[in-house]
């Protein structure tokens, strides 16, 4: 009786298995598994001079230590999950600069409310505050419905995932906080411009 | 005194040199005057207005308000002065379109200290004298020239202020309009507020007390 083990790939699920003494089922190559402890590779040369001297005939070859097998096995996936990688980065990144440059353009825009605001006795801070505070709404209705989306798309991605969630919580924290601060900058900044010219001059802007 | 101004000038950069709007302003308004400036179109009336709001600060010379000097001030001081001191109301009205006409007179309220549950009653108390209860949930668009400029005037006064400006504020009202808003002036200059008023109309200047004649600039000797 063993436990379960992973024999073929990472990702498939252990089936039923049970071993069977060699001689029974015979075949004409054999793995073996060596349990080390250190460097597995100073085992090498032993290891060729024991199976050696059961069969000096016997080839030897395919050495290679666990790590590599392992690695091997997902050199594929990982190659495939390094481009995901870089188009879900890609992807962030435009979704930040454009998110900036929506929100910031749309508060440039409000340049000349701004100024009636502050002939009508709002200070810099009542602006600010209004300004940010409706540019970070805006911001938490659009990061709920893209959770939601995320929530939803990534269940076609679980199949591809060893060891992470699909809805890995700090992966989806770490991308709201992201875009949030980008939405406050966003907002923050233009307004503040708006603010520091005298009145006047904000109101003149259409 | 409630303004002095001194050697007062304004000037654009154009081109290689600059171009005065305003040159050489000696002027003074005591507190309770209800003061007209008059002058041909261009002649920077508005200008003249939109400093003694606190809306411009870009401008040499001295300018003392209630003993307080002006122009050693920063934008926020300003804005700080504009909001405590004064109500404005503008040439081309200047609502914002997005908001309701209750909305619109509530801001300056909103910025003030002044608790919400009595904000209410002072916009009811408002659209009722100025006889627009009616028309509270409209938006700007929605309102003629005329009654755009009554918002207008009512949002300049909702806060009490002490010294009110008024850009021409009968420029699109038919006369019965502009006598009202003439007369209700009257009445709260006699109530202590301050006016200052820029308009063609011989009609409205006669209810003020002093007219101040603007020419390219110059302030005209009487
Ligand atoms: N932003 C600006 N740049 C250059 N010139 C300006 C600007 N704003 C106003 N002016 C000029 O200032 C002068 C006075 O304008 P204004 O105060 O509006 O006159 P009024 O209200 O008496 O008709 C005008 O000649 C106008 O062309
Ligand atoms: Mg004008």
């Amino acid at each position: 009786m063993v436990r379960n083990v992973k024999s073929s790939s990472l990702e498939a699920a252990p089936r039923p298995q049970v071993y069977r003494p060699f001689l029974q089922n015979t075949q004409n190559e054999m793995t073996i598994l060596i349990r080390a402890e250190g460097d597995p590779l100073k085992l090498v040369a032993a290891a060729r001079a024991e199976i050696g001297a059961v069969d000096p005939n016997q080839p030897i070859d395919n050495v290679r230590t666990m790590e590599q097998v392992v690695s091997q096995s997902v050199a594929r996936r990982r190659f495939q999950m390094l481009l995901l990688g870089l188009f879900a980065t890609v992807a962030l990144v435009l979704t930040m600069v454009g998110l900036y440059g929506v929100i910031s353009y749309s508060v440039s825009q409000r340049t000349h409310e701004i100024g009636i605001r502050m002939a009508l006795g709002a200070q810099q801070g009542d602006v600010l505050r209004m300004v940010v505070g409706q540019g970070l709404r805006l911001a938490m209705f659009g990061l709920g419905a893209g959770l939601a989306a995320a929530l939803l798309l990534t269940r076609v991605l679980s199949s591809m995932l060893y060891g992470v969630s699909p809805t890995d919580p700090a992966t989806f924290a770490g991308v709201s906080f992201l875009l949030a601060v980008v939405a406050l900058a966003a907002s923050y900044f233009p307004a503040r411009r708006a603010t520091k010219v005298d009145p006047m001059v904000a109101l003149r802007h259409e | 005194m409630m303004i002095k101004l001194r050697n007062l000038e304004k000037a654009y950069a154009t081109g290689y040199g600059k171009t005065y709007v305003l040159r050489r302003i000696d002027l003074d308004i005591e507190e309770g005057e209800f003061v007209t400036i008059m002058g041909p179109s261009g002649a920077g009336k508005s200008t003249l207005l939109s400093i003694l709001g606190m809306l411009d600060g870009a401008w040499t010379g001295e300018f003392y308000f209630l003993e307080q000097v002006v122009h050693k001030m920063n934008n926020k001081q300003r804005v700080e002065l504009n909001k405590r001191y004064i109500g404005f109301v503008f040439q081309s009205y200047h609502l914002l379109d997005n908001l309701t006409v209750y909305e619109n007179l509530d801001i300056p309220l909103s910025y003030r200290d002044i608790k919400s549950s009595e904000r209410s009653g002072i916009v009811c108390d408002i659209l009722d004298r100025f006889q627009m209860v009616g028309k509270k949930d409209l938006y700007p668009s929605q309102l003629s020239g005329g009654q755009q400029q009554l918002v207008a005037v009512a949002r300049a006064v909702i806060a009490n202020p002490k010294l009110l400006l008024a850009d021409e504020p009968t420029g699109n009202l038919h006369s019965a309009q502009g006598k009202e808003i003439m007369e209700w002036f009257k009445k709260l200059n006699d109530a202590g507020t301050t006016i200052v008023q820029v308009t063609h109309s011989e009609v409205n200047a006669a209810y003020g007390n002093r007219i101040v004649r603007l020419a390219d600039g110059w302030l005209v000797k009487e």
